[in-house]
Parts: structure tokens; C-alpha cells; sequence
């Protein structure tokens, strides 16, 4: 996986990326906070979530596939949820039923209101890490008190992911070269040997890391980290972010 | 007045989590400013007497750094004056940013933020890694993950800087301007090798590890010159 697989236009120079990242953050956790809570949307609340998330991806200048090959993360995940929504939501016409499954028109609204809104939230996440560097949610983290110990998991899922990645693709690699098909319950032996050994190297490395932290003076405290002043205009930039929320929500009610 | 050693080690002994011996009776002195390599063959004991030195495996005897005997009580106090730098550069690079990984060591030295940006700008500029100190770790490339290693080890102005196999994988342009960099530091040097060349450039003393038992101490060059010694532990 390249390293800037997540964050490729991360430390971009547009207007959306000198906002303040805690702002940022900020909006964008109440954007998913509002499309997770609505109830029932019409076309419309979606349509102008859309047309925001548009506007965000012009204005930071992230392009469209970008987004979408990103955001089919979320399919084998919500898609699971939403087929179990369809097959067992009931209400309104009844296209199909075989014992306790049905698939009715409710369970049919339910499951694409589900999909639609695990996409808009997992977009609004990928725009959020595409226009903040990471060191810089991390340190908006610090400014609204999340713990230390949660911040540095999250550096260091950051900071190994793709170091993990590469790891298990050499293994692989290194696997293919000696492997020349077999049945499928000796590959899913050989995933599982490819697995716990990924484990084991990265609990060896989590080991070294830790090793190093303390050969630097680390006596299991997080180190204090110096940030910006919360400025008159980033209060501003809030107050325009959350007013357009304040529209999405009374969109939602038409 | 004599000087005291930096680093005194005592009849060390020191073994794996599965029993094998990785130190036997490893005894030897590091004078302030006389750097000392570290030598033997793969499995000599080399990273396990570093990593022992800085108090993260178990031992028996007694090791004394600049004059206070590590215990688990001035381990904290020891780690101020003595650090090291791992063999694999992503080991040591664990913050979001460069700079913040510089600044990891100073931080925890408890200096104040003003301190530890000049300590942070002024090392960064020496190994001219300016320009990349926004730069998560992962961008960086290898040979410039390893300056950065040592940027982040050399933050904690250390006067004995411990390095595991510094030159791993290093072209011979990087590892030369490697050497040159750590041939002006003021800090003693302990240096886990087997590129002879390297310890050559640096260190006029060397230890000669095989199968975690010290083999001799000597002159530099007397082991260069000694083929059949450096054959007879694969460094030849």
C-alpha cells in the first residue's frame, strides 16, 4: 500500500485546508452525528448533503474517483447491514417473503437510507483526513481532552499501518513463490500461519517501539504538545459550519 | 587526575526468554571520548549488550554509566545522558510528523516548548532534514528515515550515543556521510557493527563478540591486521 493511499492530498494549499483543523474536526463529527440521528430523510436532505460534500471536494480540489474508489470501503460493511435490513424490515408492499425473510418497500427505504448515509459519513471522514494532515486532527484530539493513551493508538495505527501492509504483502510475496495452488483448506491454513505470524512480528515490533520510547526519557505520560490559540476567525468559520447543518437539519424536515 | 569510564561493564551475564545464553561474562571499559565498536558475527551478542546497557534486558554483574550503577531506580537518570539508536529506523520513528519525533526525547526531558523547537530546528538543520519536518515518517525514505533516527537520539544531547549496525543497508554515499557526521559529534560512541570499514573511521577501540562471550579487546587497526582471527569469526 503507498503511503499516501489515505491522505494523498492531505497537504494541499486551499482554502479548506487552512482552516483550522479543530473546526474542521469539529463539523465533521456533527455532520455524521446529524445524518446518523435523522430518522427518515426525503431525496432532498440527501441531495443537499451531496451537493455539500461536492462543494467540499471542488473547493479542496480532491477529485471525484478519488472519493468514490476511497468510500468503497464502506460497502462490504454497511451493505451487509442493509441486506439484513431488507429481509427483515417489514411494513408497506411485500415483493417477495420466504419464511421469517421478506423484502418489502419499508425494508427497501430503510436498507438505501442506510447505505446512503454510511457513505456520506464515511466521504465526510476521507475529506476531513485529505484536507487535515494527520498530526493535526490528532493534536484538534488533544485540544477536546480525548485520552492520551487513545491519541497515541491512533498515532500509532497511523504511523504503522502501512507499515503492516507492507509486511503481510512481502509475506505473501514471499509465499507465492513457493506455493503452487492447492486445496482450499490448506490455503486457509496457510492464511492463517500468514496471519498469526504478522501478529507475532508485530507484537516484536510493538516491543522495540516501546524500547525506544524509553530509551528517549518516556515514563508513560503523553508529552505535552503546544497548540494554536482558538481564534475569533476559526469561531466564525464554526458558526458558518454549523448553520449550514442547522439548514441540512431543516431540509431533512421538509 | 585519572579519568573515570563513561561505560564499565563487570562479568555480565545476560540470557534470552528461551534460555540461550546472549551474554557470557562480558567485561570491558569506555573511556570519555574513545569511541569502541562492538564487532562479531551475526548472533554475537551485539544488540543484546546494547540493548543491556540501556537497562531493557535482565542480567547478572554490574554495569556503571558515568559513574552511577544501572539499577531500575537511575535507569530514568542514565537514559538523560546515554541513548540509542536501533537498527531498524521505523523502531525509532513513531510520532505523526518528523519534527514531532525530535521533539519526542526533549519533551520528555521536561524543557520547555521554546527549548525544545531550537534543540529540534538546530539538530534537523545539521543532518539537513529541514525541509522535510512536516513529513510523516512513513514519506521518508530509507536512508533518510536513518538520519532521522539519529536526529531523534541526538536531540537528547547525549553524551554516550549507543548505535545498533548504523550502516544496514545504507549506499556507501550515505554511509560516508554518515560516518563523517558522527566522526564530529562530541559524544562517546558505542557502535553494534560488523562493517569494519565503518568502525575503521571511527572508533580506535574494538570488541570482538562471538557466541556472546568476549573474544578481545583491542587496537583497531592489530584486529584489522589479524585476518585469521577476523576469519575465524566470518568478519573476513
Amino acid at each position: 500500500m503507498h503511503h499516501s493511499y489515505l491522505d494523498k492530498y492531505a497537504r494541499g494549499t486551499t482554502a479548506i485546508h487552512g482552516l483550522d483543523a479543530r473546526v474542521k474536526v469539529l463539523f465533521s463529527f456533527a455532520f455524521i452525528i446529524l445524518i446518523a440521528s435523522l430518522r427518515a430523510s426525503g431525496f432532498e436532505f440527501y441531495l443537499a448533503c451531496l451537493t455539500l460534500i461536492a462543494v467540499c471536494l471542488i473547493a479542496a480540489r480532491i477529485p471525484t474517483v478519488y472519493l468514490l474508489t476511497r468510500s468503497i470501503v464502506v460497502i462490504p460493511f454497511a451493505g451487509f447491514a442493509a441486506i439484513s435490513y431488507m429481509l427483515t424490515r417489514t411494513g408497506g408492499t411485500t415483493y417477495w417473503h420466504s419464511g421469517p425473510f421478506a423484502i418489502t418497500s419499508e425494508g427497501l427505504i430503510d436498507a438505501s437510507h442506510l447505505l446512503a448515509r454510511s457513505w456520506l459519513a464515511v466521504s465526510c471522514m476521507i475529506i476531513l483526513v485529505n484536507t487535515t494532515p494527520f498530526d493535526q486532527i490528532l493534536k484538534a484530539f488533544r485540544t477536546f481532552r480525548l485520552h492520551s493513551i487513545l491519541i497515541m493508538l491512533l498515532s500509532f495505527f497511523y504511523r504503522y499501518l502501512y507499515l503492516l501492509w507492507d509486511e503481510s504483502e512481502r509475506m505473501q510475496r514471499a509465499r507465492n513463490l513457493r506455493y503452487f495452488g492447492g486445496k482450499p483448506e490448506k490455503q486457509f491454513a496457510m492464511l492463517g500461519h500468514l496471519v498469526s505470524s504478522l501478529f507475532l512480528r508485530t507484537y516484536e515490533r510493538t516491543e522495540r517501539v516501546q524500547m525506544s520510547m524509553l530509551s528517549r526519557g518516556w515514563d508513560g505520560s503523553a508529552a505535552h504538545v503546544k497548540l494554536k490559540p482558538f481564534t475569533l476567525q476559526n469561531v466564525l468559520n464554526l458558526v458558518i459550519g454549523f448553520s449550514l447543518l442547522i439548514i441540512l437539519w431543516w431540509i431533512s424536515t421538509w | 587526575m585519572v579519568d573515570q569510564p563513561l561505560i564499565k561493564a563487570a562479568n555480565l551475564v545476560c540470557e534470552h526468554h528461551d534460555g540461550t545464553v546472549a551474554l557470557d561474562d562480558v567485561s570491558f571499559e569506555v573511556m570519555p571520548g574513545r569511541s569502541l565498536a562492538v564487532v562479531g558475527p551475526n548472533g554475537a551478542g551485539k544488540s543484546s549488550l546494547l540493548t543491556c546497557l540501556m537497562g531493557f534486558l535482565k542480567y547478572s554483574g554490574e554495569i556503571t554509566i558515568n559513574g552511577q550503577v544501572l539499577t531500575s531506580t537511575s535507569v530514568p537518570q542514565i537514559r538523560r545522558v546515554m541513548t540509542m539508536v536501533f537498527q531498524d529506523p521505523d523502531d525509532q520513528l513513531f510520532m505523526p510528523t518528523l519534527a514531532e519525533d525530535v521533539a519526542f526525547g526533549p519533551n520528555n526531558l521536561g524543557l520547555s516548548s521554546d527549548q525544545v523547537e531550537s534543540r529540534v530546528s538546530k539538530v534537523l538543520d545539521r543532518l539537513n532534514l529541514s525541509e522535510l519536518r512536516d513529513r510523516p515518517p512513513h514519506h521518508l525514505s530509507f536512508g533518510e528515515k536513518r538520519r532521522a533516527a539519529l536526529a531523534t537520539a541526538l536531540a537528547m544531547n547525549p553524551s554516550i550515543l549507543l548505535l545498533d549496525e548504523p550502516t544496514a543497508n545504507l549506499d556507501p554515499a550515505t554511509r560516508r556521510e554518515l560516518a563523517e557526521y558522527l566522526a564530529g559529534l562530541d559524544a562517546t560512541l558505542l557502535i553494534a557493527t560488523h562493517d569494519l570499514e565503518f568502525v575503521k573511521a571511527l572508533c580506535p577501540r574494538v570488541i570482538l563478540l562471538s557466541k556472546g562471550r568476549l573474544i578481545t579487546e583491542v587496537d583497531t587497526s592489530c584486529l584489522l591486521q589479524n585476518t585469521a582471527l577476523l576469519r575465524n569469526h566470518r568478519l573476513a
